[in-house]
């Protein structure tokens, strides 16, 4: 009985599956154990945020080594999942072989070595943001500190011009987090609805059918300002990654188009001005909460080795990325027939967190030896940032600890936290 | 120890480099590959090319002994 009870628990928690709220944050775990137990691949209905179409349900997959094997068939799984404000992403959105040709490209501007010769600046310029967060004896991390670094970091490298960056972040925090529970993302979307006339529902929400309205307003004035962007560098062209990528060839054949270029810094817009923000709160988020783990971080970190397999082990920990994908053609994967246009998803999350492929998943063990983790992705798309990312959090994580080794969350201000692809949008820390 | 990295698998998440930089560089397109002559792993870098075999997440590095 009681286990007919857990896989009607399991059926349930697919039916209501909807990681888009800070709500579901709460158990995301639990339930993610509980499906990947009893329903590993879970037929869900979504609420249709990012998926084609809106109704249509679309599978779940929790388990590390299905959520590989899917990633890793670009065929059967196209990354052409979503709807989107213009045109598909580049490449993130792009199957193979184009999406080895654009990687080609961008995958020479973020090798190790290139980023390694930006760890001076990054090292200077955490040291700037920490000691002004700290010369205040309580303060709002993620303001302060996990969302300036690494974005105002991506500017400069991309070349976004540093006075637009307030106007930037919203734009970002529009499309991204307009009902996940991120404080500032909803103000502004709520700010738009009303400009654009779009009612609100009894709860005082925007309805679902009328979110696409305010990505597409807000897509439209992204391309219009990355157009304008790419022809100022097109007069006067600067050492940055605009100017690079209008220099770029496609197969070594032909520049890039002005909508690839368009497709490509929309891209790049939406993956490197939230991941390492939402990560680096999520981690010190932990580290306040878990007190010994922080020690034991803070007693390792002058050991190079010991901190790099750290920094991977809080990655895996700490994933904040939803997978789609679509079904191209029929499969059956592991019994379950997936038929043409399903959805699947995969949760990092879950992947990272499944007993089979990590021993004592929930806790962190930071020298886990192997740690094939899933928090930069699998297969072709893994995360083309990572190597970047990892330097982010090595310096932001060690700088942090040197000064500040002692903390906790502030009694007074809860965490704001917000679903989907996860983060904290307001960590509010004092000194202990 | 043989090392090598299969090609079709490495999608450059570089772990190989971090934990055995001797060993495994990367090419301009950000794969990895075993330096030429070090296919033949010396003694006192196994241990570390072992790991690094561990720790490949698309399971691309094959080490035959």
């Amino acid at each position: 009985m009681a286990r007919r009870r857990r896989l009607n628990e399991a059926l349930s928690a697919a039916r209501e599956y909807d990681p888009y709220t800070s709500e579901w944050l709460e158990q995301e775990f639990e339930t993610y154990a509980l499906l990947r137990e009893e329903l590993p691949i879970a037929r869900v209905e979504s609420r249709g945020r990012t998926e084609r179409g809106d109704t249509g349900g679309s599978w779940l997959l929790t388990r590390y080594d299905d959520s590989c094997a899917m990633l890793s068939d670009t065929d059967t799984f196209s990354s052409q999942a979503s709807s989107y404000p213009e045109r598909p992403w580049i490449p993130q959105a792009i199957d193979p072989p184009a999406h080895t040709a654009y990687r080609r490209i961008l995958n020479k501007w973020f090798t190790p070595d290139a980023m390694t010769a930006m760890e001076p600046h990054l090292e200077q310029f955490a040291g700037e943001l920490l000691d002004k967060m700290l010369e205040k004896d309580e303060f709002d991390f993620v303001a302060d500190f996990a969302d300036p670094f690494p974005t105002v970091i991506f500017c400069e490298l991309f070349g976004f011009p540093l006075e637009d960056y307030p106007q930037l972040m919203d734009w970002k925090n529009t499309l991204m987090h307009s009902s996940d529970g991120h404080g500032r993302g909803r103000a502004l979307a709520l700010a738009k609805a009303e400009e654009l006339g779009i009612e609100l529902d009894d709860d005082g929400e925007i309805p679902q059918d009328r979110l696409v309205e305010i990505w597409s307003n807000t897509g439209a004035a992204l391309y219009e300002y990355f157009g304008k962007l790419l022809e100022t560098r097109r007069q006067a062209p600067q050492q940055d990654m605009i100017s690079w990528l209008i220099d770029a060839e496609y197969e070594g054949e032909r520049p890039l188009t002005e909508e690839e270029l368009l497709d490509t810094l929309f891209l790049m817009f939406m993956a490197g001005l939230d991941t390492v923000a939402s990560a680096l709160g999520l981690i010190v988020k932990t580290f306040a909460e878990q007190p010994d783990k922080r020690r034991e971080f803070v007693a390792l970190m002058d050991d190079s080795r010991r901190l790099m397999l750290a920094i991977e082990e809080l990655v895996r920990y700490n994933a904040i990325v939803l997978l789609p994908r679509r079904v191209t053609r029929p499969v059956e994967f592991d019994g379950v027939r997936f038929h043409v246009e399903d959805q699947v998803s995969c949760p990092t999350m879950a992947a990272n967190r499944d007993p089979e492929q990590f021993e004592n998943p929930d806790e962190i063990i930071f020298d886990r030896v192997p740690n094939r983790h899933m928090g930069f992705g699998h297969g072709p798309h893994r995360c083309l940032g990572l190597h970047l990312a990892r330097r982010e959090l090595r310096i932001a994580l060690v700088q942090l600890h040197r000064r500040l080794p002692d903390y906790e969350l502030h009694p007074d201000h809860e965490p704001e936290l917000f679903g989907g692809m996860k983060g904290a949008s307001s960590l509010w820390l004092r000194k202990a | 120890m043989q090392v090598k990295i299969v090609a079709e698998r490495c999608q450059g998440h570089g772990m190989c480099n971090m934990v055995c930089p001797s060993v495994f560089k990367y090419d301009d397109d950000g794969f990895g590959y075993v330096v030429p002559g070090l296919e033949q792993v010396p003694a006192n870098l196994a241990d570390d090319v072992s790991l690094a075999e561990i720790q490949c997440p698309e399971r691309a590095i094959v080490i035959e002994s």
